[in-house]
Order: C-alpha cells, then structure tokens, then sequence
C-alpha cells in the first residue's frame, strides 16, 4: 500500500499529460471535452487519496514498533 | 447598484470581525482550550492562503486568456498532496523532531546549523515574496476602484490611497496576533483560526458566484457546456512545455513558499492532520476552480468588451445588479489577498529576524564582550520591525511598478525564484550525501539566474536591463542574452528561465556535494533528517560537560522567557528523577534544549548561544559511527541498550540524590540535638540562675526583683514558643490541622505580612516591589496560615539579604485557578548546595547568633502550603534569592 502511495502522483502526472497526446498535430482540444476529463481525473484522484489517508495510518500502526518500518 | 461608503463600512466590520476571532481564540489558547480550534478541518483551510487573490480573481483571467492552463496552478499542489506518504509526512515530522521554525529554518538546521544558509534563502524568499505581497495590494485596490468607478463622489485618488490603508491594517494585525509569543514552537493559534475563517468566506464567494452563474445567469450545466462550446474558448491549445512545466512548477512552489511551509510545517499541530488534508486540501482546490471555466465564459458574453477579465468575478454580479453578491466576491478577494499577506509576512520576519537580525547582534555583542540581555524582547521587536518592513517594502514595491504588466506576472516569477531551494531541500531530506557547500553553490546558481533571466527582464526593457541588452546581451555577447541563454532561442521566457535555472542549480548542487566533504555536525544532521524515521534518539553532539543547569536557565528564560523556561527545566528534572528546577547537564538534556530553543531563535542561532555557555560542539567516534551504521538489528539492539541504561542511571541518579539527602539528614539531626538542647539549656540556665538569686537574695531591692522576674518571664516565653513551633509543625507534618477557611483579597494579605515583618531588619532602607494591580485577586483558603508563610518569606529577606540596596520583588500570577506568588530578593542568593536543604527541619545557613530562631520557619511554611494543597520552592537563577509560592484559588475537595 506504502508503495501504491508514492506511485499515485506519479501516474496522476501521467494521466494530467494524456491530454497532449490526443491532440492532433497543430490542432486544438475541445475545452468541455478536456474539462470533464480533468474534473474526473481530480475526483478519482481524490478519492483515492481518502482511501490511502485511511489505510497508511493503520498499516503503519500494524508494522508494529514505534520506530516506524525500516 | 452598491454605495460604496456601504462596501467600505462592510469591509471595516469584516476586518473587525477577524480582529475580534482572533482576540477571542488567543485568549482561549492561553487557558489551553484549544481542543477542537486545531483539528484537521482548520489545518486544511489553513492550507488554502495558497489560493490569494492571484488566483481568487486571476484565474478567470488566466481563463480567458490561455483556456485551462489556469488548472495547472492547482493541479501541481493535488499532486504533492495526494502523494503527502512521500514528501510532506517526512518534512512535518522533521518540523516536528527538529522545531523547524520557516523554511530557512530547515535549510540550515540539515546543513549542519549554517546560518550563512539561512541566509540566502532569506535574501531569495524576500526578494521573490515582496513584489508578490504588492500584487495582493494591487488587488485590492483594483477590485475597490470597481466600486468606486460607480459612485460618484469619490475619485479614484482616494482609491489609491486603500493600499497604504490595507497595507497598514494588515501590518496592526500581524504584529498583534503574529508576535504575541515565542514560544510553542512558532505556533499563532489566533492568526491560524483568522485564515480558516477567510477561507470559507473565499470559497463561498467563488462557489456563490459559480452557482449564481450556472443557475440564475444561465439555465444550468447544459446551457453552460453550448455557452463554452459557442465561446471563443471552445478550442484549448495547450502549449506541451508549459503544461507540464507550470504543473511541476506549482507542486514545487507548495513545498518552498515560505506561507505554505509556514501553515503546513510550522503550524501543524498533529501529523494526523496531514492525512485529511491529503485529500481534503485538493478538494478544496477541485471546487475553487470548478466554476472558473462558466464565469469566463459568460463574462466574456455579458459583459462589455474591454472588462477587465481578471476582475470577472466581480465586475458579473455589479453589471448584473446583484449588489449583496457582489460585496460578497469583493469580500473573498479581500480574504484572499489579506490572509495571504499576514502568513506571507509572519513567515519572512521569522526568517530575518531569526538568520539576520540575531547572529547580527549575537556577533556585536559577542565582540563588546557585554552579557546578553534580554533576548526575548529584542527577538520581538526585531520581528515586528520585520513584519511593518516587509509590508513597507511590499507598498513601495506597488507605488512605484503599481498597475504596470511586470505585477501581474509576478505570481508565477515568484514560484520559480522561490522554487530555488527544492533541490537543497529535496536533496536535503532524501540524500545524506548532500552537503552545506553543495547546497550554497546550488541556491547561488539558481538564485543568480533566475534574477537573470526572469526576475529583472520582467520589469520590461529599459527598466533594470536596458532594451540593447534584452535583444544583444551584455556587450554584444549573444549567448548571454537573458531571454537566450546559451543560445537557446524562441522558447516561453518562463520555461526558458525554469530549465535554466532550476537545472544548472540541480547540476551545481549534486556536483559539489559529490566533491565536498561534510563536516561532522553535518553529517549528524543529515542522518537525522534523512532517516527521520528510524532515528528517533538519534546522535547526539554535545558533550557531557561540567557547564551548570543554573547557567542554562539563565539563558534560556531570556529567550523563553521565565515561565516556560522554568516549566521545561522543571520538567526535564522530573524525567531525570529529580526535584526542583535544575537537572543535570547531559547530553541529551542539552540537545533538547538547543531543540526548545531552535523552535524560537532558529538552529543556527541556538546552537550558536548554547555553545557559548557549553563550550563548543562535539562529535564522538561512536556517534559517526552509529550515524554510519544503521542496520535494523543494530538499531533495534543499541536502542533497547540505550533504554536500558537510561533507566539504570535515572535509578542511580535517585538513589544518589536520596543518599545525599539521608547523609545530609543524619547530620542534620545530631546538630538538632545539640542545637535543641543549646536552645532549651539557655534560656533554662537563665532561669534557673535568677530564680535561685530572687529565692537566696531577700535583701534585693524592689527594681532589681521586678528585672529577674522580668528576664525569667521572657526566657520562659521564648521556651514556650520554640515548643510551639515544634508542636505546630508536627501537628501539620501528621495532616491533623483543620483549616479554617475564608476569603480575602491577596493584596490585603501581602499588606499585612509586609506589616507584621517591618520589626524584623529594622532600620535599614528596605525597598519593597510590588504590582499592586496583579494583586487584586480574591482567594479562598486559610487567610491566617497563609499570611504565616507570607510574614515568614518577607522576614527572612529582610534579615538576610545582603545588597547595599536591598530590594523585594513580589510577583502575583493566576493561571487556571493556581495563583503563583514570587518573592525574589536582590541579594546573593543562596548557594546551590544548600538550596535542597533550605526546607528541612533545623537548616540554618548562617550562624545561629543572627537568625535569632531555631530554623524552623521555611519546614513550617512548607508543611502549611502542602496543607493547603500547594507548594513553596526555591527558584535558582533569578539573581538573588527566589521563593515561590504556588496554591490554588479556590480549595479543591
């Protein structure tokens, strides 16, 4: 889970970019198109976020010694 | 249509309205009932000071201009937040661990306490903040010329001058709420909660006019999507480079932005807060923008050509005649650039005076040889000084480029001069390897030429750098012109500066880390910061040293101040096992000094003043070690070790202190005997002698019967009363006393022991101190027993303080229900062995010949304060004798 946290913003980046690969050479984006896109993707991104805010806390507690994992 | 003397009253009672929120939750913290003012939901609204007026009522602009490349501003931040497990938890926990107090704080704490660190980044945040705070300034005036466009009667000469109002309100209220304490790690509870409050009133102000635009304007979501499809922002074209380069731009900025660093890092009351804020943080940025696209689109339809797109959010609701709706977006503008300024400029006057002020004045006093004075003092007003600098310079900044284009694009000059210090702190918190050269060398490069070829270019040709040098470079040089370097032609003149600078200092920073050699405090440092953690004790760089804890104290209630100076010491001794104030000097007491003191003077300055009085850092061979070495068993191992031993030398400590005071005892006893019967012989040998004259002598005349009767009479008085004294204390060492409780007014009872003990010391010039006003607190408990220990107190200085100018200092203090008493004398005060046995039975410190009593005064009076559910105590270190009276107000059952 520890590692699915530090990939999230690396493939929200990616997926922030996917936009530029549609566009056609020279072309442009329909902004309500590449609207919903982005909203959509910001709101999957938070949600997952709540879902990581629950769960690391309590798997950081279930590794056991205070020090935290190694 | 709003009368504009209705928007200004409105904006006085909003500002009035923070005034008062803050007011009330200090004063609230001060009681420490603060519970739900620090929960998660205000950390995330404290967080949003990242939205300012730039983006408040920038961003429909940024709209209309280049589609939604607005987003890229919010979009970096979501990244860096969503991924918090990585970055951010680590650099609040090293805020925690280390009481990091800004982010140039940081900096120097990890490259081993340089303050030539602190330093630069101060320099770079000042320069890169300062024209950002003139664009809120801005802004503000803007959006007031909007209404005052409308009403005629007031001109727009009178809107120019809301600037210097606004700047000098904002100036008020920082250095009210934002240097009231030192202390508590740099934590403004009233400044936080007055942030929170602006970031509702700016996110309802933009959802208002969000909804108010899709719903009433048009005829909701549908009609909005064939409005921006009919628009002439129905095509986007996103320019690849700056796409990708704002958004990484933007997630660096929320790390280093010295406000974002402060509400994040600095401010953080629990790192819990932080997971909430994960998500809640970017949600709140998702419904900021959210309507971002529908109000340009149908400001640009509504409104006449030649509006001003940047105040759409505004200008849509006055053309459409929604006056409250309109003085509610100016209300979220005015939030937006306020709450960012106050932060902006708590943040930047901790940094100067902190990494300026004070090693300046440490060096000078250090050169006059003169002792510290009172640090604490000059450290406020340092910073309050700092705080009306910065909005004095922030103003002039505005009145002299004030409306021109190099203002409105400074949001995002400033994210890149600020985003210098992430490789330093990136590097710094992930790579031991990193070194203070290293670090200087990289924030040099990026500082260096980001002023080159962004930051001085932007104020247009003939400005700073003159039109030839813009287009041919310096002497014709054409590799060196600022929007070209190095040849690299036709690119956006921010990404330009961005790969430049940030690249260079990224090269700069890793290539002289790789060829300098860290220090070995450096090296501390870093292991610390980068394993923060699994190091949780961590190495250590002092040494165990003969330095005394009263000297400790000394320094540290001048910059703590006395309370929580002597609150921690109290509390350290305790954890050491042992009583009173002064612990012992380890290590690992004065390492968490230096910590307590960072959290309000700054490493580099901590560990300079605590230096000074320790006696030079110190780094052992097995501390190296223990930083080099770090596999988990070793850890594990050496940390249960360490625990161990800790216990053994708290159990050591407390069986040498109860054996030094057991030897101390049995001294103490056979003098008692031999100073009882002294004390019972005496007067018995006098009496026994006159009596035997008064039987034998019949022909003593009248008079000289009258004396001896006199002088047996007397002596048997004294008898009785040291026989009292001695019934009265074991009366109250068994707890059989009933008190008999009542009500006074503590002024009346210091009145009376300042009376009662005017015989005593007589003749001589006794000044008393007193704070009359503090006094005035009524208490309920044993008035008669109390004003015993009083009289005592007082009497005691009088007879035994040895200035030429002898002088009392009483102190009254009442904090939740406890009131504090302190005496304190201007004379030598006494010496440290003795400080423990001042409350025993029969201690006497000087001869007895002077004292004139059997010692049993002080044991008396701590019998009744422990009676009546208090405490008396010597308090070392205050510059002559100090005793502390602690009891509470009201008898608890």
């Amino acid at each position: 889970m520890m590692d699915a946290a530090r990939l999230l913003p690396l493939l929200g980046f990616g997926l922030m970019l996917l936009p530029l690969l549609w566009m056609p050479a020279g072309g442009a984006l329909g902004t309500l198109g590449a609207k919903i896109y982005l909203f959509t993707l910001w709101l999957v991104l938070i949600l997952l976020a709540v879902v990581l805010s629950r769960v690391l806390p309590r798997e950081e507690e279930d590794a056991g010694d205070p020090a935290g994992p190694l | 249509m709003v009368p504009f003397n209705i928007l200004v009253l409105g904006c006085l009672i909003y500002v009035a309205i923070l005034f008062l929120v803050a007011f009330l939750v200090e004063r609230r913290a001060e009681a420490a009932r603060i519970g739900w003012l620090r929960s998660s939901v205000i950390y995330t609204l404290s967080l949003s000071i990242y939205c300012t007026a730039w983006t408040f009522y920038g961003a429909v602009g940024y709209a209309v201009r280049s589609g939604l490349e607005f987003m890229t501003i919010y979009l970096g931040p979501t990244l860096v937040f969503v991924g918090w497990w990585w970055i951010l938890r680590k650099l609040v926990r090293i805020g925690r661990i280390h009481r990091v107090t800004s982010i140039a704080d940081l900096i120097s704490a990890r490259y081993g306490k340089s303050n030539l660190l602190g330093v630069i980044v101060t320099v770079l945040a000042v320069v890169g903040i300062t024209p950002y705070i003139a664009l809120q300034l801005q802004s503000v005036t803007l959006s007031f010329a909007v209404f005052a466009a409308e009403t005629p009667g007031w001109a727009q000469a009178d809107v120019k001058w809301t600037a210097l109002w606004v700047a000098t309100g904002l100036a008020l209220f920082t250095v009210l709420f934002g240097t009231r304490n030192l202390d508590a790690n740099e934590q403004h509870h009233g400044v936080v909660i007055a942030i929170a409050v602006e970031a509702v009133v700016k996110l309802v102000a933009l959802l208002a006019v969000g909804v108010f635009v899709v719903w009433m304007v048009a005829d909701g979501p549908g009609d909005i999507a064939r409005k921006i499809a009919e628009s002439p922002l129905s095509e986007w074209r996103p320019a690849a480079g700056r796409w990708a380069g704002l958004i990484f731009l933007s997630a660096a900025a929320v790390l280093t932005l010295p406000r974002m660093f402060q509400v994040m890092v600095v401010e953080n009351a629990e790192e819990r807060h932080l997971a909430v804020a994960s998500w809640a943080f970017p949600l709140y940025l998702f419904l900021m923008s959210l309507f971002v696209i529908p109000i340009a689109v149908v400001g640009l339809e509504v409104l006449p050509e030649g509006t001003n797109p940047d105040l759409f959010v505004l200008s849509l609701p006055l053309a459409l005649d929604q006056g409250g709706l309109a003085i509610l977006a100016f209300l979220g503008g005015f939030s937006s650039a306020t709450s960012m300024v106050i932060v902006a400029a708590i943040a930047l006057a901790t940094m100067v005076s902190n990494h300026v002020v004070m090693p300046l004045w440490l060096s000078v006093v250090a050169r006059g040889g003169k002792e510290p004075g009172d640090v604490r003092q000059l450290l406020l007003r340092a910073r309050r000084l700092s705080i009306a600098g910065v909005l004095a310079l922030g103003y002039a900044y505005y009145r002299i480029t004030g409306g021109s284009e190099a203002l409105a694009a400074i949001g995002l000059i400033a994210f890149l001069g600020l985003a210098q210090v992430l490789p330093a702190l990136l590097g710094g918190i992930f790579w031991r390897g990193a070194t203070r050269v290293g670090a200087a060398a990289g924030l040099l490069v990026g500082f260096a030429l980001w002023l080159y070829t962004l930051f001085l270019p932007s104020f247009g040709p003939d400005v700073v750098f003159s039109a030839r040098l813009l287009a041919e470079g310096p002497w014709g040089i054409a590799w060196l012109r600022p929007w070209a370097l190095f040849g690299l032609e036709g690119m956006d003149p921010l990404l330009h500066a961005m790969f430049w600078s940030l690249s260079l200092n990224a090269i700069a920073f890793f290539g002289t880390s790789v060829f300098t050699f860290p220090s070995p405090i450096e090296r501390v440092q870093g292991a610390q910061f980068v394993n923060v953690f699994e190091l949780q004790t961590g190495a250590r760089s002092w040494r165990q040293s003969a330095v005394e804890a009263e000297d400790l104290l000394v320094m540290a209630q001048r910059i703590l101040g006395r309370d929580a100076a002597q609150e921690f010491f109290h509390a350290e001794a305790e954890a050491q096992g042992k009583a009173g104030l002064l612990p012992d000097t380890t290590p690992e007491f004065i390492e968490r000094l230096e910590r307590r003191l960072a959290g309000s003077v700054g490493a580099a300055t901590a560990h300079a003043m605590v230096g000074q009085i320790v006696g030079g850092a110190f780094v052992s061979v097995e501390d190296l070690m223990a930083v080099a070495n770090e596999t988990a068993q070793i850890m594990e191992y050496s940390s249960q070790l360490e625990a161990k031993s800790e216990e053994l030398s708290r159990t050591a400590r407390q069986l040498r202190e109860a054996n030094a005071k057991l030897t101390d005892l049995s001294v103490q006893k056979d003098a008692f005997l031999s100073q009882i019967s002294h004390e019972l012989r005496t007067p018995m040998t006098s009496i026994r002698a006159f009596s035997e004259i008064l039987r034998d002598g019949a022909a003593l005349d009248e008079e000289s019967r009258l004396r001896f009767s006199s002088i047996i009479h007397d002596e048997a008085i004294r008898l009785t009363r040291l026989l009292d004294d001695l019934l009265d204390l074991s009366v109250l060492e068994h707890g059989q006393v009933t008190l008999e409780l009542g009500t006074a007014s503590l002024r009346s009872l210091i009145d009376r022991a300042v009376m009662s003990s005017a015989s005593s010391g007589a003749g001589r010039d006794f000044i008393i101190d007193r704070d009359v006003a503090a006094e005035a607190i009524m208490v309920t408990t044993d008035i008669g027993r109390l004003t015993q220990v009083f009289i005592n107190i007082v009497s005691n200085a009088r007879k035994y303080c040895d200035a030429p100018q002898p002088r009392l200092t009483i102190r009254v203090r009442e904090r939740r229900g406890v009131v504090r008493v302190d005496f304190t004398d201007n004379g030598s005060g006494i010496p440290r062995k003795s400080q423990g046995l001042i409350f025993e039975k029969f201690a006497r410190l000087t001869d007895t010949t002077k004292a004139g009593g059997a010692g049993l005064g002080l044991a008396i009076c701590r019998e009744i304060m422990r009676n009546l559910g208090g405490n008396i105590s010597y308090v070392p270190g205050q510059g002559g004798a100090s005793f502390r009276v602690v009891f509470p107000k009201v008898p608890r059952s």
